[in-house]
Protein backbone atom coordinates (compact mmCIF):
# COMPACT_ATOMS: atom_id res chain seq x y z
CA UNK A 1 0.00 0.00 0.00
CA UNK A 2 2.61 2.82 1.18
CA UNK A 3 4.06 1.46 -2.28
CA UNK A 4 1.40 2.11 -4.27
CA UNK A 5 0.86 5.39 -2.74
CA UNK A 6 4.63 6.25 -3.36
CA UNK A 7 4.38 5.29 -7.12
CA UNK A 8 1.49 7.66 -7.43
CA UNK A 9 2.65 10.68 -5.76
CA UNK A 10 6.68 10.67 -6.32
CA UNK A 11 6.88 9.55 -9.85
CA UNK A 12 5.26 13.29 -10.63
CA UNK A 13 8.37 14.64 -9.10
CA UNK A 14 10.73 12.72 -11.56
CA UNK A 15 8.24 14.49 -15.09
CA UNK A 16 8.61 18.02 -13.03
CA UNK A 17 12.37 18.59 -12.42
CA UNK A 18 13.11 17.20 -15.60
CA UNK A 19 10.93 19.50 -17.51
CA UNK A 20 11.17 22.33 -15.32
CA UNK A 21 15.09 21.67 -15.97
CA UNK A 22 15.04 20.70 -19.69
CA UNK A 23 13.99 24.04 -20.12
CA UNK A 24 17.78 25.67 -19.10
CA UNK A 25 19.39 24.65 -22.26
CA UNK A 26 17.16 28.01 -23.44
CA UNK A 27 18.79 31.42 -24.15
CA UNK A 28 17.40 33.69 -21.67
CA UNK A 29 18.16 37.02 -20.02
CA UNK A 30 21.50 36.84 -22.23
CA UNK A 31 22.58 33.84 -20.50
CA UNK A 32 22.96 30.13 -21.68
CA UNK A 33 24.16 27.50 -18.63
CA UNK A 34 24.34 30.38 -16.59
CA UNK A 35 27.52 31.86 -18.90
CA UNK A 36 26.60 35.27 -20.01
CA UNK A 37 26.32 35.24 -23.51
CA UNK A 38 25.92 37.09 -27.04
CA UNK A 39 22.73 35.80 -28.96
CA UNK A 40 24.98 35.81 -31.89
CA UNK A 41 27.20 33.30 -29.99
CA UNK A 42 24.54 30.66 -29.27
CA UNK A 43 24.31 30.00 -33.21
CA UNK A 44 28.15 28.64 -33.04
CA UNK A 45 28.52 24.79 -33.81
CA UNK A 46 30.88 24.41 -30.33
CA UNK A 47 27.51 26.03 -28.20
CA UNK A 48 24.86 24.14 -30.76
CA UNK A 49 27.13 20.82 -29.82
CA UNK A 50 27.11 21.80 -25.91
CA UNK A 51 23.06 21.86 -25.78
CA UNK A 52 22.66 18.90 -28.20
CA UNK A 53 24.92 16.89 -25.08
CA UNK A 54 22.86 18.38 -22.28
CA UNK A 55 19.59 17.40 -23.62
CA UNK A 56 21.05 13.90 -24.53
CA UNK A 57 22.33 13.41 -21.15
CA UNK A 58 18.95 14.53 -19.50
CA UNK A 59 17.02 12.10 -21.68
CA UNK A 60 19.88 9.61 -20.20
CA UNK A 61 18.99 10.41 -16.45
CA UNK A 62 15.39 10.56 -17.20
CA UNK A 63 15.49 6.62 -18.49
CA UNK A 64 17.69 5.76 -15.41
CA UNK A 65 15.61 7.60 -13.23
CA UNK A 66 12.25 6.19 -14.31
CA UNK A 67 13.52 2.32 -13.81
CA UNK A 68 15.29 2.81 -10.26
CA UNK A 69 12.09 2.93 -8.37
CA UNK A 70 10.85 -0.03 -10.35
CA UNK A 71 13.36 -2.19 -8.29
CA UNK A 72 11.20 -1.49 -4.53
CA UNK A 73 8.93 -3.98 -6.31
CA UNK A 74 10.85 -6.68 -5.85
CA UNK A 75 10.55 -6.37 -1.66
CA UNK A 76 7.50 -5.85 0.60
CA UNK A 77 10.02 -4.57 3.30
CA UNK A 78 8.81 -1.03 4.22
CA UNK A 79 12.55 -0.14 5.15
CA UNK A 80 14.27 -1.20 1.97
CA UNK A 81 10.63 0.46 -0.19
CA UNK A 82 11.65 3.65 1.76
CA UNK A 83 15.49 3.70 1.49
CA UNK A 84 15.19 3.43 -2.36
CA UNK A 85 12.43 5.97 -2.45
CA UNK A 86 14.11 8.51 -0.36
CA UNK A 87 17.62 7.84 -2.16
CA UNK A 88 16.19 7.86 -5.62
CA UNK A 89 14.39 11.38 -4.45
CA UNK A 90 18.03 12.56 -3.03
CA UNK A 91 19.81 11.47 -5.92
CA UNK A 92 17.34 12.94 -8.43
CA UNK A 93 17.61 16.62 -6.89
CA UNK A 94 21.07 16.20 -7.34
CA UNK A 95 21.89 14.12 -10.31
CA UNK A 96 19.62 15.99 -13.07
CA UNK A 97 21.60 19.34 -12.39
CA UNK A 98 25.27 16.82 -13.26
CA UNK A 99 24.36 17.64 -17.30
CA UNK A 100 23.84 21.35 -16.31
CA UNK A 101 27.14 21.78 -14.54
CA UNK A 102 28.85 19.62 -17.28
CA UNK A 103 27.32 21.99 -19.68
CA UNK A 104 28.53 25.12 -17.88
CA UNK A 105 31.95 24.22 -17.68
CA UNK A 106 31.94 23.74 -21.37
CA UNK A 107 30.88 26.98 -22.11
CA UNK A 108 32.94 28.87 -19.28
CA UNK A 109 36.35 26.63 -21.57
CA UNK A 110 34.81 27.64 -25.23
CA UNK A 111 34.46 31.07 -24.04
CA UNK A 112 38.17 31.60 -22.53
CA UNK A 113 39.36 29.85 -26.05
CA UNK A 114 37.93 32.22 -28.05
CA UNK A 115 38.60 35.28 -25.75
CA UNK A 116 35.48 36.23 -25.35
CA UNK A 117 36.08 37.46 -21.89
CA UNK A 118 35.99 41.13 -21.46
CA UNK A 119 37.37 42.77 -18.76
CA UNK A 120 35.97 41.65 -15.75
CA UNK A 121 34.81 45.07 -13.89
CA UNK A 122 32.96 44.14 -10.41
CA UNK A 123 30.11 46.87 -10.72
CA UNK A 124 26.58 46.95 -9.14
CA UNK A 125 23.62 49.16 -10.11
CA UNK A 126 21.49 50.50 -7.86
CA UNK A 127 17.89 52.17 -8.78
CA UNK A 128 17.66 54.97 -6.85
CA UNK A 129 14.30 55.46 -7.33
CA UNK A 130 11.65 54.41 -5.42
CA UNK A 131 14.51 52.67 -3.20
CA UNK A 132 13.16 50.45 -0.70
CA UNK A 133 9.29 51.29 -1.74
CA UNK A 134 9.09 48.33 -4.21
CA UNK A 135 7.46 46.11 -1.60
CA UNK A 136 4.63 44.08 -2.66
CA UNK A 137 3.92 41.52 0.58
CA UNK A 138 1.31 43.28 3.15
CA UNK A 139 0.66 42.16 6.62
CA UNK A 140 -2.66 41.16 6.33
CA UNK A 141 -3.31 38.53 3.60
CA UNK A 142 -0.28 36.58 5.47
CA UNK A 143 -1.76 37.19 8.72
CA UNK A 144 -4.66 35.63 8.24
CA UNK A 145 -4.20 31.82 7.47
CA UNK A 146 -0.66 31.94 10.05
CA UNK A 147 -2.77 33.10 12.74
CA UNK A 148 -4.89 30.27 11.94
CA UNK A 149 -2.61 27.55 11.91
CA UNK A 150 -1.46 28.61 15.31
CA UNK A 151 -4.87 28.62 16.15
CA UNK A 152 -5.28 25.10 15.27
CA UNK A 153 -2.49 23.85 17.37
CA UNK A 154 -3.84 26.02 20.24
CA UNK A 155 -7.26 23.73 19.61
CA UNK A 156 -5.18 20.51 19.97
CA UNK A 157 -3.36 21.40 22.95
CA UNK A 158 -6.99 22.27 24.25
CA UNK A 159 -8.30 18.62 23.00
CA UNK A 160 -5.29 16.94 24.66
CA UNK A 161 -6.31 18.33 27.82
CA UNK A 162 -9.52 17.29 27.65
CA UNK A 163 -9.45 13.97 25.89
CA UNK A 164 -7.68 10.95 26.25
CA UNK A 165 -6.98 10.44 22.71
CA UNK A 166 -4.09 13.11 21.84
CA UNK A 167 -1.00 13.43 23.89
CA UNK A 168 2.06 15.31 23.89
CA UNK A 169 3.82 14.47 21.29
CA UNK A 170 0.69 15.06 18.58
CA UNK A 171 0.65 18.34 19.56
CA UNK A 172 3.97 19.15 18.84
CA UNK A 173 3.20 17.82 15.40
CA UNK A 174 0.98 20.13 15.00
CA UNK A 175 2.95 23.54 15.95
CA UNK A 176 5.68 21.81 13.89
CA UNK A 177 3.22 21.93 11.21
CA UNK A 178 1.69 25.75 11.93
CA UNK A 179 5.14 26.96 12.30
CA UNK A 180 6.30 26.30 8.65
CA UNK A 181 3.06 29.06 7.69
CA UNK A 182 5.20 31.51 9.81
CA UNK A 183 8.36 29.95 7.71
CA UNK A 184 6.62 30.41 4.53
CA UNK A 185 5.75 34.34 5.55
CA UNK A 186 9.69 34.96 6.83
CA UNK A 187 10.59 33.91 3.12
CA UNK A 188 8.21 36.16 1.25
CA UNK A 189 8.92 38.88 3.18
CA UNK A 190 12.78 38.38 2.77
CA UNK A 191 12.24 38.32 -1.18
CA UNK A 192 10.31 40.65 -1.08
CA UNK A 193 12.87 42.85 0.48
CA UNK A 194 15.38 42.37 -2.43
CA UNK A 195 16.82 45.55 -4.11
CA UNK A 196 15.21 46.65 -7.57
CA UNK A 197 16.67 44.79 -10.57
CA UNK A 198 18.00 47.04 -12.98
CA UNK A 199 17.53 45.58 -16.61
CA UNK A 200 17.99 49.01 -18.23
CA UNK A 201 18.59 52.64 -17.27
CA UNK A 202 14.63 53.48 -17.06
CA UNK A 203 13.80 53.34 -13.79
CA UNK A 204 10.06 52.97 -13.93
CA UNK A 205 10.80 49.96 -16.56
CA UNK A 206 12.90 48.56 -13.30
CA UNK A 207 10.47 49.27 -10.91
CA UNK A 208 7.58 47.43 -13.03
CA UNK A 209 9.76 44.92 -13.96
CA UNK A 210 10.94 44.14 -10.06
CA UNK A 211 7.21 44.78 -9.08
CA UNK A 212 5.77 42.12 -11.88
CA UNK A 213 8.31 39.69 -10.00
CA UNK A 214 7.74 40.28 -6.71
CA UNK A 215 3.89 39.77 -7.31
CA UNK A 216 4.32 36.40 -9.25
CA UNK A 217 6.51 35.06 -5.84
CA UNK A 218 4.35 37.02 -3.17
CA UNK A 219 1.48 35.00 -4.88
CA UNK A 220 3.24 31.77 -4.47
CA UNK A 221 4.15 32.18 -0.96
CA UNK A 222 0.61 33.10 0.02
CA UNK A 223 -0.87 29.93 -1.90
CA UNK A 224 1.77 28.27 0.51
CA UNK A 225 0.64 29.41 3.38
CA UNK A 226 -2.84 28.68 2.78
CA UNK A 227 -2.21 25.16 1.62
CA UNK A 228 0.06 24.91 4.85
CA UNK A 229 -3.31 26.23 7.02
CA UNK A 230 -5.18 23.21 5.13
CA UNK A 231 -2.15 21.12 6.40
CA UNK A 232 -2.23 21.67 9.80
CA UNK A 233 -5.94 21.13 9.84
CA UNK A 234 -5.66 17.65 8.18
CA UNK A 235 -2.87 17.02 11.01
CA UNK A 236 -5.51 18.06 13.69
CA UNK A 237 -8.22 16.27 12.72
CA UNK A 238 -7.37 12.87 13.22
CA UNK A 239 -6.24 13.54 16.83
CA UNK A 240 -9.91 14.46 17.69
CA UNK A 241 -12.25 12.01 15.73
CA UNK A 242 -11.65 8.27 15.52
CA UNK A 243 -13.66 8.05 12.27
CA UNK A 244 -11.07 10.06 10.62
CA UNK A 245 -8.28 7.60 10.22
CA UNK A 246 -4.79 8.11 10.10
CA UNK A 247 -4.49 7.18 6.42
CA UNK A 248 -6.23 10.64 5.60
CA UNK A 249 -2.85 12.13 7.34
CA UNK A 250 -0.32 10.20 4.82
CA UNK A 251 -2.50 10.63 1.69
CA UNK A 252 -3.14 14.33 2.72
CA UNK A 253 0.57 14.73 3.53
CA UNK A 254 1.63 13.30 -0.08
CA UNK A 255 -1.24 15.30 -1.84
CA UNK A 256 0.45 18.78 0.08
CA UNK A 257 3.87 17.84 -1.40
CA UNK A 258 2.51 17.27 -4.71
CA UNK A 259 0.20 20.45 -4.53
CA UNK A 260 3.76 22.68 -4.11
CA UNK A 261 5.27 21.18 -6.22
CA UNK A 262 2.53 21.64 -9.12
CA UNK A 263 2.28 24.90 -8.21
CA UNK A 264 6.34 25.86 -8.84
CA UNK A 265 4.95 25.13 -12.92
CA UNK A 266 2.54 28.45 -13.46
CA UNK A 267 5.40 29.98 -11.38
CA UNK A 268 7.71 29.07 -14.10
CA UNK A 269 4.96 30.19 -16.92
CA UNK A 270 5.08 33.80 -15.37
CA UNK A 271 8.24 34.29 -14.86
CA UNK A 272 8.85 33.50 -18.21
CA UNK A 273 5.85 35.68 -19.40
CA UNK A 274 7.80 38.42 -17.92
CA UNK A 275 10.85 38.05 -19.03
CA UNK A 276 9.21 38.02 -23.06
CA UNK A 277 7.09 41.12 -21.62
CA UNK A 278 10.46 43.41 -21.22
CA UNK A 279 12.73 41.37 -23.54
CA UNK A 280 13.72 44.55 -25.49
CA UNK A 281 14.02 46.68 -22.49
CA UNK A 282 17.18 44.48 -21.63
CA UNK A 283 20.28 46.63 -21.92
CA UNK A 284 23.43 44.19 -21.80
CA UNK A 285 25.26 47.20 -20.53
CA UNK A 286 23.60 46.26 -17.23
CA UNK A 287 24.48 42.80 -17.15
CA UNK A 288 27.45 42.60 -14.57
CA UNK A 289 29.75 39.76 -16.13
CA UNK A 290 30.14 37.01 -12.96
CA UNK A 291 30.79 33.84 -14.46
CA UNK A 292 33.32 32.75 -12.44
CA UNK A 293 31.83 33.35 -9.39
CA UNK A 294 29.16 30.74 -10.36
CA UNK A 295 30.28 27.73 -9.53
CA UNK A 296 29.46 24.86 -12.21
CA UNK A 297 26.45 27.88 -13.15
CA UNK A 298 24.45 26.45 -9.73
CA UNK A 299 26.04 28.29 -6.52
CA UNK A 300 27.34 31.47 -6.41
CA UNK A 301 30.53 32.52 -4.28
CA UNK A 302 31.29 35.96 -4.22
CA UNK A 303 33.47 36.93 -1.68
CA UNK A 304 33.51 40.73 -3.02
CA UNK A 305 29.61 40.93 -3.45
CA UNK A 306 28.34 41.78 0.15
CA UNK A 307 24.28 40.66 -0.73
CA UNK A 308 23.52 37.42 0.62
CA UNK A 309 20.60 36.71 -1.62
CA UNK A 310 21.05 36.78 -5.24
CA UNK A 311 18.77 35.97 -8.27
CA UNK A 312 19.33 32.32 -9.37
CA UNK A 313 21.10 32.61 -13.18
CA UNK A 314 19.59 28.32 -13.02
CA UNK A 315 16.13 28.31 -13.42
CA UNK A 316 13.70 30.87 -11.17
CA UNK A 317 13.98 31.87 -7.72
CA UNK A 318 17.24 33.21 -5.86
CA UNK A 319 20.52 32.05 -4.57
CA UNK A 320 22.80 32.69 -1.85
CA UNK A 321 26.11 34.34 -1.41
CA UNK A 322 28.00 31.17 -0.24
CA UNK A 323 30.80 34.06 0.82
CA UNK A 324 28.38 35.39 3.27
CA UNK A 325 27.30 34.10 6.88
CA UNK A 326 24.23 33.59 5.87
CA UNK A 327 25.05 31.90 2.55
CA UNK A 328 27.53 29.35 4.55
CA UNK A 329 25.03 28.13 7.56
CA UNK A 330 22.18 27.64 4.69
CA UNK A 331 24.97 25.75 2.25
CA UNK A 332 25.66 23.77 5.83
CA UNK A 333 22.27 23.08 6.70
CA UNK A 334 21.48 22.07 3.36
CA UNK A 335 24.26 19.06 2.84
CA UNK A 336 23.14 18.05 6.57
CA UNK A 337 19.64 17.63 5.59
CA UNK A 338 20.53 16.21 2.43
CA UNK A 339 23.19 13.51 4.32
CA UNK A 340 20.79 12.70 7.16
CA UNK A 341 18.55 10.68 4.14
CA UNK A 342 21.17 7.74 3.99
CA UNK A 343 21.35 7.78 7.54
CA UNK A 344 17.63 7.60 8.45
CA UNK A 345 17.57 5.05 5.73
CA UNK A 346 20.18 2.82 7.44
CA UNK A 347 18.15 3.14 11.01
CA UNK A 348 15.33 2.29 9.32
CA UNK A 349 16.42 -0.84 8.24
CA UNK A 350 18.01 -1.42 11.12
CA UNK A 351 14.51 -0.58 12.92
CA UNK A 352 12.61 -3.25 10.70
CA UNK A 353 15.69 -5.84 10.66
CA UNK A 354 16.50 -5.95 14.19
CA UNK A 355 14.65 -8.50 16.35
CA UNK A 356 12.97 -7.37 19.39
CA UNK A 357 13.56 -9.45 23.13
CA UNK A 358 12.42 -9.48 26.09
CA UNK A 359 14.62 -9.88 29.27
CA UNK A 360 13.90 -9.58 32.96
CA UNK A 361 16.98 -8.84 34.88
CA UNK A 362 17.66 -7.82 38.76
CA UNK A 363 13.57 -7.17 38.92
CA UNK A 364 13.38 -5.26 35.65
CA UNK A 365 11.66 -6.17 32.66
CA UNK A 366 13.75 -4.96 29.59
CA UNK A 367 12.32 -4.23 26.20
CA UNK A 368 15.27 -4.10 24.11
CA UNK A 369 15.18 -3.23 20.11
CA UNK A 370 18.42 -1.31 18.80
CA UNK A 371 18.42 0.54 21.94
CA UNK A 372 16.87 -0.11 25.11
CA UNK A 373 13.24 0.93 24.65
CA UNK A 374 11.82 0.22 27.95
CA UNK A 375 12.70 -0.41 31.56
CA UNK A 376 9.52 -1.85 33.64
CA UNK A 377 10.00 -2.29 37.45
CA UNK A 378 8.50 -5.71 38.23
CA UNK A 379 7.17 -4.57 41.30
CA UNK A 380 5.16 -2.10 39.60
CA UNK A 381 3.51 -4.83 36.59
CA UNK A 382 0.11 -5.99 37.18
CA UNK A 383 -3.03 -7.41 35.60
CA UNK A 384 -0.10 -9.60 33.32
CA UNK A 385 -2.88 -11.45 30.76
CA UNK A 386 -1.54 -13.85 27.97
CA UNK A 387 -3.39 -12.56 24.66
CA UNK A 388 -3.52 -14.09 21.07
CA UNK A 389 -5.08 -11.16 19.82
CA UNK A 390 -4.78 -7.64 19.59
CA UNK A 391 -7.41 -5.14 19.44
CA UNK A 392 -7.77 -2.84 17.37
CA UNK A 393 -5.78 0.51 17.40
CA UNK A 394 -4.28 3.03 15.82
CA UNK A 395 -0.20 4.61 15.73
CA UNK A 396 -0.46 7.97 17.98
CA UNK A 397 3.01 8.12 17.70
CA UNK A 398 5.93 5.35 17.37
CA UNK A 399 6.44 2.58 14.52
CA UNK A 400 4.33 0.82 12.50
CA UNK A 401 5.73 -2.16 10.65
CA UNK A 402 4.55 -5.21 8.98
CA UNK A 403 7.03 -7.11 11.53
CA UNK A 404 6.73 -4.05 14.61
CA UNK A 405 4.66 -2.08 16.43
CA UNK A 406 6.64 0.05 18.54
CA UNK A 407 5.40 3.25 20.50
CA UNK A 408 2.06 4.78 21.73
CA UNK A 409 -1.31 3.81 20.12
CA UNK A 410 -4.69 4.26 20.86
CA UNK A 411 -7.38 2.09 21.71
CA UNK A 412 -11.31 3.31 20.95
CA UNK A 413 -13.13 3.78 23.84
CA UNK A 414 -10.31 2.14 25.92
CA UNK A 415 -7.33 4.43 25.58
CA UNK A 416 -3.50 4.95 25.34
CA UNK A 417 -1.60 1.51 24.65
CA UNK A 418 2.39 1.36 24.67
CA UNK A 419 3.36 -1.05 22.13
CA UNK A 420 6.36 -3.51 21.91
CA UNK A 421 5.52 -6.17 19.48
CA UNK A 422 6.28 -8.26 16.29
CA UNK A 423 2.36 -8.71 15.39
CA UNK A 424 3.25 -11.69 13.52
CA UNK A 425 3.64 -13.49 16.58
CA UNK A 426 1.09 -15.74 18.16
CA UNK A 427 1.32 -14.58 21.77
CA UNK A 428 1.07 -11.03 23.20
CA UNK A 429 1.43 -9.98 26.88
CA UNK A 430 -0.97 -7.38 28.62
CA UNK A 431 -0.01 -5.42 31.73
CA UNK A 432 -0.50 -2.68 33.51
CA UNK A 433 3.19 -0.40 34.91
CA UNK A 434 2.98 3.11 36.43
CA UNK A 435 -0.31 4.00 35.31
CA UNK A 436 0.48 2.58 31.29
CA UNK A 437 -0.77 -0.22 30.04
CA UNK A 438 0.99 -2.43 27.80
CA UNK A 439 1.66 -4.78 25.05
CA UNK A 440 4.58 -6.41 24.62
CA UNK A 441 6.22 -9.88 22.63
CA UNK A 442 9.49 -11.44 22.61
CA UNK A 443 11.72 -12.40 20.01
CA UNK A 444 9.66 -15.28 19.85
CA UNK A 445 6.18 -17.18 20.84
CA UNK A 446 9.07 -19.15 23.34
CA UNK A 447 10.51 -16.20 24.81
CA UNK A 448 6.76 -14.63 25.53
CA UNK A 449 5.74 -17.24 26.94
CA UNK A 450 9.25 -17.70 28.84
CA UNK A 451 8.64 -13.83 30.18
CA UNK A 452 4.71 -14.63 30.68
CA UNK A 453 5.35 -17.55 32.95
CA UNK A 454 8.09 -15.26 35.16
CA UNK A 455 6.18 -12.28 35.72
CA UNK A 456 3.30 -14.37 36.78
CA UNK A 457 4.72 -16.26 39.27
CA UNK B 1 17.97 57.18 -11.49
CA UNK B 2 20.64 54.19 -11.71
CA UNK B 3 23.48 54.67 -9.68
CA UNK B 4 26.54 52.51 -10.42
CA UNK B 5 28.91 51.13 -7.32
CA UNK B 6 31.80 50.02 -8.26
CA UNK B 7 33.42 48.05 -4.92
CA UNK B 8 37.20 47.98 -6.15
CA UNK B 9 37.05 51.44 -6.74
CA UNK B 10 40.23 53.79 -5.28
CA UNK B 11 37.03 56.39 -4.81
CA UNK B 12 35.29 55.41 -1.57
CA UNK B 13 31.57 54.51 -2.23
CA UNK B 14 30.20 57.62 -0.43
CA UNK B 15 31.99 59.68 -2.56
CA UNK B 16 30.76 57.88 -5.82
CA UNK B 17 27.19 58.29 -4.32
CA UNK B 18 28.23 62.10 -3.74
CA UNK B 19 28.76 61.95 -7.18
CA UNK B 20 26.74 60.57 -9.12
CA UNK B 21 23.68 62.01 -7.46
CA UNK B 22 25.30 65.50 -8.71
CA UNK B 23 25.82 64.15 -12.03
CA UNK B 24 22.26 62.82 -11.70
CA UNK B 25 21.34 67.21 -10.68
CA UNK B 26 23.58 67.73 -13.42
CA UNK B 27 22.06 66.01 -16.10
CA UNK B 28 18.31 66.72 -14.67
CA UNK B 29 17.65 63.09 -13.72
CA UNK B 30 17.35 64.36 -10.60
CA UNK B 31 14.26 67.06 -10.32
CA UNK B 32 15.05 70.31 -7.74
CA UNK B 33 12.63 69.39 -5.27
CA UNK B 34 12.80 65.31 -5.77
CA UNK B 35 12.59 63.04 -2.98
CA UNK B 36 16.24 61.35 -2.37
CA UNK B 37 15.53 57.42 -0.86
CA UNK B 38 16.22 57.62 3.47
CA UNK B 39 19.68 56.57 4.52
CA UNK B 40 18.71 52.91 5.35
CA UNK B 41 16.33 52.32 2.36
CA UNK B 42 19.52 53.34 -0.21
CA UNK B 43 22.23 51.61 2.19
CA UNK B 44 19.30 48.32 2.01
CA UNK B 45 19.44 48.61 -2.03
CA UNK B 46 23.26 48.80 -2.29
CA UNK B 47 23.73 46.11 0.46
CA UNK B 48 26.06 48.43 2.43
CA UNK B 49 26.22 50.26 5.72
CA UNK B 50 23.78 53.24 6.24
CA UNK B 51 26.79 55.44 7.90
CA UNK B 52 28.32 55.16 4.06
CA UNK B 53 24.94 56.93 3.00
CA UNK B 54 25.01 59.09 6.10
CA UNK B 55 27.97 60.37 5.22
CA UNK B 56 27.48 60.65 0.87
CA UNK B 57 24.26 62.78 2.54
CA UNK B 58 26.20 64.68 4.58
CA UNK B 59 28.98 65.75 2.14
CA UNK B 60 25.82 66.87 -0.61
CA UNK B 61 24.00 68.86 2.56
CA UNK B 62 27.25 70.48 3.44
CA UNK B 63 27.67 71.56 -0.49
CA UNK B 64 24.34 72.52 -0.83
CA UNK B 65 23.08 70.07 -3.30
CA UNK B 66 20.58 68.93 -1.05
CA UNK B 67 18.60 69.67 2.12
CA UNK B 68 17.60 67.28 4.77
CA UNK B 69 15.20 67.57 7.76
CA UNK B 70 14.21 64.48 10.00
CA UNK B 71 10.35 64.69 9.13
CA UNK B 72 11.25 64.58 5.28
CA UNK B 73 14.11 63.03 4.56
CA UNK B 74 16.27 64.06 1.91
CA UNK B 75 15.35 65.82 -1.06
CA UNK B 76 17.48 68.20 -3.86
CA UNK B 77 17.61 71.66 -3.33
CA UNK B 78 14.77 73.48 -5.29
CA UNK B 79 17.12 75.68 -6.38
CA UNK B 80 21.17 76.45 -6.08
CA UNK B 81 23.06 79.02 -5.60
CA UNK B 82 23.84 80.68 -9.13
CA UNK B 83 27.36 82.17 -7.84
CA UNK B 84 29.67 80.18 -9.85
CA UNK B 85 31.66 78.84 -7.78
CA UNK B 86 34.10 76.13 -7.37
CA UNK B 87 35.25 74.30 -4.36
CA UNK B 88 38.85 74.43 -3.45
CA UNK B 89 39.10 70.63 -4.66
CA UNK B 90 36.97 70.79 -7.72
CA UNK B 91 39.47 73.54 -9.03
CA UNK B 92 42.33 70.88 -7.76
CA UNK B 93 40.69 68.30 -9.68
CA UNK B 94 40.05 70.84 -12.58
CA UNK B 95 43.78 71.59 -12.67
CA UNK B 96 44.48 67.74 -12.60
CA UNK B 97 42.73 66.89 -15.91
CA UNK B 98 43.82 69.78 -17.61
CA UNK B 99 47.34 68.59 -16.34
CA UNK B 100 46.70 65.11 -17.82
CA UNK B 101 45.40 66.54 -21.20
CA UNK B 102 48.39 68.84 -21.81
CA UNK B 103 50.95 66.04 -21.33
CA UNK B 104 48.36 63.91 -23.85
CA UNK B 105 48.76 66.44 -26.47
CA UNK B 106 45.40 67.61 -26.13
CA UNK B 107 45.62 71.48 -27.11
CA UNK B 108 43.34 74.03 -25.46
CA UNK B 109 40.91 74.02 -28.14
CA UNK B 110 40.86 70.37 -28.46
CA UNK B 111 40.04 70.36 -24.68
CA UNK B 112 37.51 72.46 -24.88
CA UNK B 113 35.84 70.34 -27.55
CA UNK B 114 35.86 67.87 -25.15
CA UNK B 115 34.60 69.84 -22.63
CA UNK B 116 31.79 71.15 -24.46
CA UNK B 117 30.54 67.20 -25.19
CA UNK B 118 30.65 66.59 -21.45
CA UNK B 119 28.63 69.53 -20.54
Amino acid sequence: MFNIILFISTYPVLLIIYFVLKNNHKFHDHLLFSVSMKEEWVEQPAVQKIISDFKKQMNILLLIFFAIPLTSLLTSHFSIQFTIWMNWLMLLILLFYVPYAIANKKLKKWKKENQLYENQILVSYVEMKNAGNVRKVRFLPFFLPTFLSFFVFILSIVFSAISEKTDFDSTIMVLIIAAISLLYWIIALWMDRRPVEVICNDSDININYTRSKKNVWKNFWLACVWLNLVYTLITFLPLISDTIHLGIFLVGSIAYALVLLILIIPLGKKFKNIEKRYASSFDPAFKTNEDEAWIFGLFYYNPKDKSSIVETRAGIGTSVNMATGLGKGLTIFSIIAMLSIPFISIFMIMEEFTPIHLVIKDDTLYCEHIFENYAIDTDTISNVSLVDELPSMVKSNGTAMDNLLKGKFHVRNQGNYELFLNPQHKYYINFSADEKNYYVNGFDDKETLEIYSELTD
Amino acid sequence: MVICIDEVSEIPIYKQIRNQIVLGISDGKLQPGEQLPTVRALAEEIGINSMTVNKAYALLKQEGYIVTDRRNGARIRNEFDQGKYLSQTSLDNLQQIISEANIRGFSKEEFFQLCEKYF
